[in-house]
């Protein structure tokens, strides 16, 4: 019962933690199509929105990925999972409250592997997927897409450098809305599956599921309704700090980025790859804007994404291993869950309550 | 390098990075074409040439729908795996 009473506020704590992940990255996805006009703001949140839930469906190679591939599924435990999740949120909240931008993705994994190590030690972490999955690509992801939004826009301008700027712009606001759609797609393929794999962990954990079990049915499907929920609600601060606020971006540019981000991500997803949106999005927006001119990107914000994202893993991990130590205190029963979702309710209560009194500078794009 | 290999799959990681070069850059490309298509066909036809104008509408619509056919073959490999 109690074991039972754990894992509902676990998979309740991890949509939670998805509905925030489409809230906080929705700027990733929309951000450029609604400051070179492409699309009407709600619209294209919208139909981000419903991209975002369709993609969740495409593939479950991340997803695999942590549940399986980060920490050994076979020693983690609900509670282990809950101080996991409990961290990346906290992360996401204390970035989101410094206008730091930071990656949901890595706040999962730090998370789960602080908690893993506190619980069991260095056992449980699989130190080779660690890196192998996670660091090296997150270096990679913002590194390649810079270059190929970078590539992309000189072959475009090559291409278009010539022509009346009026059928350009009208053309490539089109291609925007097939390249934003495309990079929704990719985003609930890679972003949701998050999610899922954790649910899964847990039920794995809990003995619902064996080990090297895929996700159920059931948690695709809320895993998906949860991230295109905080998609369509929008953090509509971030979506006009990340579409004007790195560089003041054209039709073109807009285009090169979303299109070169999409491709990065589901090269990643493909291979299985739990990669950064944030950082893959970001990365291909400063390339467009280099590659145009290096003085059109704003370098402090490059150093925050930078800091931010080195930050991420060890932070959570931080918070999550201290989270899971707090709730052993109550013991291995539902009381220590309980206990620490109360308090985190009431934080996230008093921080919106601030935000709203005091206006809300998220400031993840400016330097 | 041999570190590298030892904590991740290199043939995944070069895959990783050929294929979002190449996919990316190439629908820029392609999609580039397309708009080269539409501009230049306008311009033909404000000029009278029918016949250009006629040619540059088709490589727009070639393009646009080589475009297309790149996002449905990147679901489809999404949905295969």
């Amino acid at each position: 019962m109690d074991s039972d009473l754990i894992l509902i506020i676990v998979v309740a704590t991890a949509l939670a933690f998805d509905f925030t992940n489409g809230f906080h990255d929705t700027a990733n996805v929309v951000a450029t199509s609604i400051s070179t006009r492409a699309m009407a703001p709600r619209l294209a949140v919208g139909y981000a929105a419903v991209l975002n839930f369709f993609g969740a469906f495409l593939s479950l190679e991340v997803a695999a990925t942590i549940a399986n591939g980060i920490v050994e599924a076979d020693l983690i435990t609900p509670l282990i999972v809950f101080g996991g999740l409990i961290g990346a949120i906290a992360w996401n909240l204390i970035t989101w409250y410094f206008g730091l931008p930071s990656s949901s993705s890595h706040a999962l994994i730090g998370g789960v592997v602080g908690a893993a190590f506190v619980a069991v030690g260095p056992d449980a972490v699989i130190g080779d997927g660690l890196l192998g999955k996670v660091a090296i690509p997150a270096i990679l992801a913002p590194t390649l897409a810079f270059a190929v939004a970078g590539l992309s826009i000189l072959v475009v301008y090559r291409m278009v450098g010539r022509l009346h700027p009026g059928p350009v712009t009208r053309g490539f606001k089109v291609g925007q809305i097939i390249s934003g759609g495309l990079l929704a797609l990719a985003h609930g393929t890679n972003d949701a599956q998050k999610t899922m794999g954790v649910i899964t962990l847990a039920l794995i954990a809990n003995g619902e599921l064996g080990a090297g079990a895929e996700p159920p049915f059931w948690v695709i499907v809320s895993a998906a309704t949860a991230i295109a929920l905080g998609t369509y609600m929008g953090g509509w601060r971030i979506i006009k700090t990340m579409g004007s606020r790195i560089i003041k971006m054209d039709a073109a540019q807009g285009f090169a980025a979303q299109g070169s981000g999409a491709a990065v991500i589901l090269a990643a997803t493909h291979v299985g790859f739990p990669l950064s949106t944030t950082h893959t999005i970001s990365g291909a927006v400063m390339g467009a804007g280099a590659a145009k001119r290096l003085s059109a990107v704003r370098w402090g914000v490059a150093g925050n994404i930078v800091i931010a994202w080195i930050l991420t893993l060890p932070a959570a991990a931080l918070i999550g291993g201290g989270t899971y130590g707090v709730t052993r205190i109550f013991g291995t029963g539902a009381a220590g869950p309980v206990v620490v979702s109360a308090i985190l309710l009431a934080v996230i209560g008093w921080t919106f309550a601030r935000r709203l009194r005091h206006g809300s500078p998220i400031t993840a794009a400016e330097g | 390098m041999f570190l590298l290999a030892e904590v991740i799959d290199v043939g995944d990681l070069v895959n990783v990075v050929w294929t979002s070069l190449v996919a990316g850059i190439g629908v820029c490309l392609i999609y580039s074409l397309a708009i080269v298509g539409f501009a230049r066909a306008i311009d033909m036809r404000r000029e009278g040439n029918a016949i250009a104008a006629g040619a540059y509408f088709v490589l727009m619509f070639v393009a646009f729908v080589a475009v297309m056919a790149v996002v449905v073959y990147g679901v489809i490999v999404m949905t295969s795996k």
